[in-house]
């Protein structure tokens, strides 16, 4: 990025504090800026590509490879890591497989009532626009493509900022950075080498492990849709612009019976899981934990823990956790 | 006791520690049930019990009613499943946890107070002494990831969150 295109975008994140009311009355999506990002949805979903990516927090980088392709009954996708442990996950529709070689473990993850594309894009750009200013910035290459930067700016302290970097021909998104309020980068993901359309074999899209063993767990999530509302769960506020899209009953780690509600602004999603007490063992003691852009945060509420995660700053994890209650 | 158990039933224990673990199995009643619903488990999971048994204890469990609400729960004879499978949960996360406390990937958050401005610890701390336990901050991310409406953009690259995670614990 050019020294000029960054102060342009990022001063008034910068100087968040102080002009936060103003810049955001001022701050305009520019209509191109939004039509980008409907692209980029898009080209997720309907393009065929296969490519090694890297993915860097903190003091640590992973290398992994991903393979998508779009068939008639809909996408497959194949995603492995190459660095370190191996781990593999593999979605065809709306079933997540993650095969965990480490701990002999499979998990298998389906979205009950996941709403399809395109039917969900209006929506979201809706929501997107709403909490994020968008901006065309400059052509830039990454991994051998000319790209289009997008950022997107908060609109207030309770999300983080993105630069986006998209393919100029195809819309296929290449480059993502997460900054946090200070603008200090959280976490980026960037494919080093990709290779969109053309044919690619059946075979990348094959789970390796698994039928090297029998000696797996395997854990369902066995979701389904549910009404916490109705059975006494209610979050009593929550950070502008987020609002619930998923309401489920699950099984996590092996422990069935767990709410599990989802908030989004069209971006960043934030889960809180409702679970009973007696699954902890030992009992943790509340608190937050932080990894790149995911903050996680745990506190109990009579016999059950809530435990929040998501791609937020701490202050929303927590703000969405006091915000729990329980009402009967 | 537990993660030893599970060593041993996995064929990882030798020698002295064998023969010690034989002792203990052989005068501890509650290893002795743990004993027996791991091989149930394993069994179950390489698909050695008959269907019919296997399809009951499923219509079972789905008729089990979730109890969501923060009151103590009773005890009786249809939570027995569940106590031996949360209490063979519990010792897996047992084990998870001994490994994952030196995970370099999570950073334990000083406290917030009074929604105050989020704060950044500037080097990652070896133990989390408070907070999540990490095996679980896992769980819990992997079960929030297909949520994350970044993977709409970035497809399954975000699953990756978490793996590095599972690289500092194999370091260790």
């Amino acid at each position: 990025m050019t020294p000029a295109f960054a102060s342009r975008v990022w001063q008034p994140v910068r100087i968040l504090p102080f002009l936060l009311p103003i810049s955001a009355a001022i701050a305009q999506t520019e209509p191109s800026a939004l039509q980008w990002l409907q692209r980029i949805y898009a080209a997720t979903e309907k393009l065929s590509y296969s490519g090694t990516f890297v993915y860097q927090q903190g003091q640590q980088v992973e290398t992994s490879r991903i393979t998508h392709v779009v068939e008639a009954s809909g996408p497959r996708e194949r995603l492995e890591t190459l660095d370190g442990v191996p781990r593999e996950i593999i979605r065809t529709g709306d079933e997540v497989v993650c095969y965990l070689p480490a701990s002999l473990t499979v998990k298998i993850d389906k979205q009950p009532g996941r709403r399809p594309f395109p039917a969900i894009l209006t929506e979201q750009l809706k929501d997107v626009s709403e909490n994020y200013t968008i901006r065309k910035g400059e052509i830039e290459r990454v991994g051998g493509y000319r790209c289009q930067v997008l950022a997107l700016e908060p609109k207030d302290r309770m999300r983080y900022g993105h630069r986006l970097w998209a393919d100029l021909n195809t819309g296929m998104l290449l480059k993502a950075k997460t900054f946090d309020e200070k603008n200090e980068l959280l976490e980026q993901f960037a494919f080093t080498q990709l290779k969109i359309g053309g044919p690619i074999g059946r075979d990348q899209l094959k789970a390796r492990y698994f039928r090297e063993s029998r000696d797996w767990r395997v854990e369902d999530s066995g979701a389904t849709r549910a009404n916490l509302a109705a059975a006494g769960w209610t979050i009593r506020s929550r950070p502008t612009g987020f609002r619930t899209v998923a309401e489920l009953i699950r099984t996590v780690g092996g422990v069935g019976g767990v709410g599990h509600i989802v908030l989004s602004d069209g971006l960043a999603a934030i889960s809180v899981f409702i679970e009973p007490a007696t699954s902890k063992h030992p009992a943790p003691q509340p608190g937050l934990v932080r990894q790149g852009a995911i903050n996680v945060y745990m506190r109990p509420i009579g016999s059950y823990w809530i435990t929040v995660v998501g791609e937020a700053p701490a202050e929303s994890v927590k703000y969405v956790a006091d915000a729990v209650e329980y009402r009967k | 006791m537990k993660e030893k158990l599970s060593a041993f039933i996995d064929g990882e224990l030798q020698g002295d520690g064998l023969h010690e673990h034989l002792g203990r199995l052989r005068a501890d009643p509650e290893l002795q049930r743990a004993w027996d619903t791991y091989h149930l488990i394993g069994d179950a999971l390489r698909g050695q019990i008959s269907l019919g048994i296997a399809a009951r204890v499923v219509a079972r469990l789905r008729e089990e009613p979730t109890v969501l609400a923060p009151q103590p729960q009773k005890k009786g004879a249809s939570g027995r499943l569940g106590w031996y499978l949360m209490s063979a949960a519990a010792s897996i996360a047992a084990v998870a946890f001994v490994v994952w406390t030196a995970s370099p990937g999570w950073r334990a958050e000083p406290q917030l107070a009074g929604g105050a401005a989020s704060t950044t610890v500037g080097a990652p701390v070896a133990t989390l002494a408070s907070g999540v336990p990490p095996p679980e901050v896992e769980n819990y991310l992997l079960a929030h990831q297909p949520y994350s409406h970044t993977s709409a953009m970035q497809g399954i690259a975000t699953y990756v969150r978490g793996a590095s995670d599972e690289r500092g614990a194999a370091r260790k």
